[in-house]
């Protein structure tokens, strides 16, 4: 076998243009990434967490609250329950 | 930038990968990549040698997520690391090969696409990019030396593959 059989062959392969439409197709791509801008992320961001902050500051209350409720219903002998037949 | 580069890229990924849409998406993919990276780019090589390396690393991603997912569809069956290989190289699609080199260039390319990513790399770049081994040395951010050797491994792999072409 000739040494340089493959290379030669390899050699041999035409260049050829890329077709017309690719750069088209790049630029609707370029425009499709629209970049978020940090100043936005960051805002979604701190929303998000007070979010959580405010949620867990609302089931703590309500944690305290249903401890209160518990106790003007025993207070004032008062059923809490759902059960009609006790 | 596009305009500059397009025609080398293009026919380096189809040299990679021998289909023409995979070829045209694999461009889209690095010209997409060298516009978002661009501000990233430090200058530490020349433009032209940063998007032969984006191009090599997107056509190897491309053929690894191929070879992936043949792998997949065929695990039920079984086949060796080989079988895969070959099988994943199947669509034989390039449109600068000639008519009568086609059938010789498609078995010469299923015997590459077994070569290690490094030695097809070089050979590639060598051959078809016509490149200087300083040049591929400089691509693959390796010696001269290095390059060499890689070459003339991927010359007798080729021979080894390959024993009655040529």
């Amino acid at each position: 076998m000739d040494t340089n059989g493959p290379e030669d062959l390899l050699k041999r392969i035409a260049r050829v243009d890329p077709p017309p439409f690719l750069l088209t197709r790049i630029e609707a791509r370029l425009a499709a990434a629209v970049q978020v801008p940090r100043g936005r992320s960051v805002a979604v961001a701190c929303a998000l967490a007070a979010l959580l902050v405010v949620n867990a500051v609302v089931l703590g209350g309500e944690a305290v609250g249903s401890g209160q409720l518990d106790e003007v219903v025993d207070a004032m002998g008062m059923n809490a329950s759902n059960q009609l037949y006790r | 930038m596009y305009h500059q580069h397009a025609r080398m890229v293009y026919n380096l990924c189809l040299n990679y990968l021998h289909g023409r849409e995979d070829a045209q998406e694999a461009t889209q993919d690095v010209f997409v990549k060298v516009h978002e990276r661009f501000t990233g780019f430090k200058g530490d090589a020349s433009v032209s040698t940063w998007i032969y390396r984006v191009t090599i690393n997107t056509c190897l991603d491309r053929l690894k997520a191929r070879k992936r997912k043949k792998r997949s569809l065929l695990g039920w069956f079984s086949l060796s690391d080989e079988q895969v290989e070959r099988s994943a190289s199947l669509v034989f699609d390039h449109p600068g090969v000639s008519a009568e080199d086609r059938e010789a260039l498609e078995r010469l390319f299923a015997a590459v696409d077994e070569l290690p990513e490094q030695q097809k790399t070089a050979l590639l770049l060598k051959t078809t990019e016509d490149l200087s081994m300083n040049a591929i040395a400089e691509v693959m951010g390796l010696s001269t030396k290095a390059v060499e050797s890689l070459l003339s491994r991927a010359r007798a792999n080729l021979r080894q593959r390959m024993p009655n072409e040529g």
